[in-house]
């Protein structure tokens, strides 16, 4: 028990020194149009990463080790808009990756140059507030991105209703995965 | 407090923006550098949650200045005094929370990555890549899908300088990304608390990073530009007016924008040596500087610069975009076109995992038929050795032999980088792949030997011979991953130069049953990214990435007889594959071997003044002085004008302690070739040794005007400019010598990792034999002292 709170402490010394090691909020501001308040919650040391670098300093606190879950908000005069990560180290990646699909709700289009593979979760109904959300994977971590806005976003929307600022974003988080 | 310094830079702002009714240029600033981290009001309990909120204010509207980017009917201010404000407002701002590790205005440190001004500029100056594709729409589909464009968001990139970033910090970054994203430095977004909307990453090299170069500090590389504040249009006087006009503004002044867009440098290879030109530095490292690698250093080299004399063979003149940008004709419109052709932007190269990445189709096309059709690389399956009698057969095809039932047979295989204006591989040598493939098969495809092949988890044969090298940190250990800041020696580098072969030897035994014939077939293949690091960026789980064949030759030998037979259209004709074998003989130390191959040349082209010269040089090499003249004076009777052959003449004439007559054959290859580096350094030498010190260091300063990096100059200079009093001067090239000159100590770290890997630790050898035979080898003096593997 003592050995827990230990490595609970461990890392939260860092994280007061750290925003969110996936988008900066000047970046999530950017996407959402404006003022943002970043909230990061729940650093869960996942143990050891597969992929480049991760054991050869074990003598440091690596931001991008931790699943952390960011949340940029944006109050405006019509409501709230959110730029949502959740990120998470699978350790049964053919299971637990599949779960995080099914949050589409059956119905996803596959996207390319995200991670390793992404789909955006397509809406039945689409409409310039409903959330945009797409579903990737970097090695063994899974991440999910949702943007809600209230108004229409800024860039390229396609024709399954993913705004080209979601889509970039998306791949800018797999790239700090990475 | 959060509010005071909200009201101070929106104070700043305004007065910047003074009476301006546009938003070009304001915005981008107002964006990014109005982002105010406020104090951290966390939210946060002892136990598994922590919650943290600090307030993150943007002040600006990213909606309208991506707008303004692209919108034609923008308002367009030309101020130059607003313009100066709000690039100040803005770098003001973000110098604040700027991390200047490196010292106080050093932006890009542990790059060289600079802008005019030398401060901070707002990432929307620079036109996004949308905004030039309105008219430049084949440019723009073409870099789309480059590696210029992809040269930061790429994930096997992204892996590498994540580990940097994430273990050094992102200060550190700063080195990587003054070539890999310019924007991003000159903005100050590559700090802890940035406060910098990185959506431009997306865009890695945009159009308008390389049109807003003014010029290269030298060089160095490690990104030696000097960034100008981007601008598509110059006015009446032809002063650059930064901003982002309306395309209507543009149409009407097509020369001005020309004249704003196109400098004379972007044609030169200087221009790409910013960038194609890497070391690693002290800052970054922490222990010495490094030569990474030197693209432009070995095109200078070639016979393509038509700069240095001594190349083995002569070529016309072609630049970098000789190669990476030919002309052909476009499929879109655009306006840059001339005649219907259009220089490429996709910069073909040896870039294919990037494509095949994201599935851009017609690049990885392109690469591949640029890799394929380009005449590179000629491959000579040139000669056997029979264990019988251990006498060479060659070249083959023109010398009959018999081959019989169960011998021991050596293949000889030249690899000649015959058109290539640099070294194969040129860059990034620990992750680019290029080995040769070697196969024997019998007369039903069985193999009989095989070196080189792909394994079941898709990594390459460890034996295989490869042109790679292996960097190695303190620990003897290989640096993977790039982590190149950790680097301190190089166990070995197998790349072959621009010009110059390499001969690998492989041994195998015929069958003793066997009856027919057997195949024999040599290529190089490549493969962009080793597998072990594309296993660490994408998990083992990847599809396959393409190996691409370069060149290849197969020759088939009877058991039996075996008549001479007709070469093959792409063969080189045999005076040229004996001088490429003698060349590759040199190269590995193996004097009397490779006189033997320049003397066949001779025998063939009598007229042939380099083959003399070769052997010329391969006596001096050999340090058979007498030799080496009688050679050198044979090729100047035959070519008496010839630099090449007066340059080694006056190596002679230095042992022979005939002075005068060194200085003037130096003089005369210096005169024909200006920028021949060696020719400047051994007459700085001359000179030196003469008592004629303001003779040697004009030649010392001239070779540094072409090599920054020479060690011979910077040594020399220190010297002569500490007799002549020059102190500082000299202090300043002593350190510079002290800082680049190889650490003496390095190499045992290499011999470290030799030791922990047999099985490739032959490749460190000048000669080696490859071979799955236990003893080794065919007896052979050739392969004596080499290495069997």
């Amino acid at each position: 028990m003592l050995m827990t709170v230990g490595a609970l402490f461990a890392p939260q010394r860092s994280f007061a020194e750290t925003k969110c090691p996936w988008l900066n909020a000047a970046t999530a501001a950017g996407v959402l149009g404006g003022e943002v308040q970043m909230a990061v919650t729940a650093p869960v040391d996942p143990g050891p990463v597969k992929g480049v670098g991760t054991a050869m300093y074990s003598d440091q606190v690596r931001m991008d080790r931790f699943d952390v879950t960011c949340e940029f908000t944006r109050k405006t005069d019509s409501g709230t808009d959110t730029l949502s990560i959740s990120v998470k180290t699978m350790k049964d990646q053919a299971k637990e990756f599949a779960s995080f699909l099914a949050q589409c709700g059956g119905s996803t289009a596959a996207l390319r140059g995200i991670g390793n593979e992404a789909v955006q979760c397509v809406r039945k109904e689409i409409s310039s507030k409903g959330p945009e959300q797409i579903v990737a994977r970097v090695r063994d971590r899974a991440f999910v991105l949702t943007v809600t806005r209230q108004a229409a976003p800024a860039g390229v929307v396609s024709t399954d209703g993913l705004s080209s600022d979601t889509r970039n974003t998306a791949e800018q988080i797999a790239g700090s995965i990475f | 407090m959060r509010k005071l310094l909200q009201g101070r830079l929106s104070k700043r702002l305004n007065q910047a923006e003074g009476n301006n009714v546009f938003n070009t240029g304001l915005r981008p600033l107002a964006r990014a550098g109005g982002i105010v981290l406020g104090v951290l009001s966390a939210a946060c309990f002892v136990g598994s949650l922590c919650v943290f909120l600090p307030s993150i204010h943007a002040a600006s509207d990213h909606a309208a200045s991506d707008k303004d980017a692209t919108d034609k009917n923008a308002t367009y201010n030309t101020n130059p005094a607003d313009q100066e404000a709000r690039r100040k407002a803005y770098a003001d701002q973000v110098g604040q929370s700027y991390n200047f590790a490196f010292g106080k205005g050093k932006l890009s440190v542990p790059g060289n990555g600079a802008v005019e001004g030398n401060t901070f500029l707002q990432p929307d100056a620079f036109p996004n890549a949308s905004y030039c594709g309105h008219c430049h729409q084949e440019a723009y589909h073409q870099w789309q899908q480059s590696l210029h464009r992809n040269s930061f968001r790429t994930p096997f990139y992204r892996a590498s300088v994540n580990i940097l970033l994430n273990t050094k910090g992102i200060q550190f970054t700063r080195h990587c990304d003054s070539c890999h994203n310019p924007i991003a430095v000159l903005a100050g977004g590559l700090t802890q608390d940035s406060v910098v909307d990185r959506k431009f990453d997306q865009d890695g090299l945009t159009c308008m990073t390389c049109h807003s170069v003014q010029k290269v500090q030298s060089t160095l590389g490690n990104g030696g530009y000097v960034m100008g504040v981007p601008a598509v249009l110059v006015d009446e006087k032809g002063n650059r007016m930064p901003g982002i006009p309306p395309d209507s503004e543009i149409l009407a002044h097509l020369d001005r924008h020309s004249k704003a867009v196109m400098q004379d440098l972007l044609h030169k290879p200087e221009f790409c040596a910013s960038c194609h030109k890497a070391n690693l530095p002290k800052t970054l490292n922490e222990y010495k500087e490094i030569r990474a690698f030197t693209t432009y250093d070995e095109w200078q080299n070639s016979k393509f610069s038509q700069r240095n004399p001594l190349t083995f063979y002569q070529g016309d003149f072609t630049t970098c975009q000789g190669c990476h940008m030919k002309r052909a004709t476009n499929l879109l419109p655009e306006p840059g076109a001339k005649n219907g052709t259009f220089v490429s932007h996709r910069w073909p190269a040896g870039n294919s995992a990037v494509p095949f990445y994201y599935g851009f189709d017609e690049q990885l096309e392109k690469t591949i038929e640029f890799l394929r059709t380009g005449n590179y690389l000629n491959v000579d399956i040139f000669a056997l050795r029979k264990g019988s009698d251990g006498k060479m057969i060659a070249p083959l095809g023109s010398e009959a032999f018999t081959l019989d039932q169960g011998e021991v047979v050596q293949a000889m295989v030249v690899i000649q980088n015959k058109n290539i204006g640099h070294s194969l591989i040129p860059e990034v040598r620990d992750l680019y792949e290029a080995w040769v493939e070697f196969m024997v098969t019998d007369p039903d495809g069985k193999e009989i030997y095989h070196s080189g092949y792909i394994k079941p988890d898709g990594s390459l044969d460890e034996r295989a011979h490869s042109f790679t090298n292996r960097p190695v940190n303190t620990g003897g250990i290989f640096v993977d991953n790039h982590k190149v800041w950790t680097i301190h020696s190089v166990a070995y580098d197998n790349s072959v130069q621009a010009g110059r072969s390499t001969l690998v030897r492989y041994e195998f035994q015929i069958p003793k049953t066997l009856k027919g014939a057997v195949t024999v077939t040599a290529r190089v293949q490549y493969r962009h990214l080793r597998q072990s690091y594309t296993n660490n960026v994408l998990g083992k789980d990847h599809p396959a990435y393409p190996i691409v064949q370069l060149a290849s030759r197969t020759r088939i030998f009877n058991i039996g007889d075996n008549p001479a037979t007709a070469p093959d259209p792409s063969d080189n004709p045999d005076w040229m594959r004996w001088n490429n074998l003698g060349i590759a003989y040199l190269d590995q130390a193996q004097y009397a071997e490779a006189i033997h191959a320049f003397g066949e040349v001779v025998k063939l082209r009598p007229d042939y003044a380099d083959g003399y010269t070769n052997i010329g040089l391969t006596n001096i090499s050999w340090e058979k002085f007498g030799s080496a003249r009688a050679a050198i004076e044979t090729a100047l009777k035959i070519s008496p004008d010839n630099a090449r052959a007066t340059f080694y003449h006056a190596l002679v004439e230095r042992r022979d302690g005939h002075y005068d007559a060194e200085i003037e054959d130096l003089k005369k290859v210096v005169a024909q070739f200006p920028q021949s580096r060696d020719a400047r350094r051994e007459l700085g030498v001359t000179y030196y040794q003469q008592e004629m010190p303001h003779e040697a260091m004009e030649q010392f300063e001239a070779l540094q005007a072409i090599d920054p990096d020479d060690l011979a100059a910077h040594y020399n200079l220190s010297l002569l400019y500490r007799r002549f009093g020059m102190k500082d001067k000299a202090k300043e090239q002593l350190a510079f010598f002290t800082l680049k000159k190889v650490d003496p100590g390095a190499p045992t770290y290499s011999q470290d990792f030799l030791r922990q890997h047999p099985e490739i630790s032959n490749e460190s050898k000048l000669w080696h034999m490859h071979s799955d035979m236990e003893h080794g080898g065919i007896a052979d003096t050739s392969v004596m002292g080499g290495g069997s593997h």
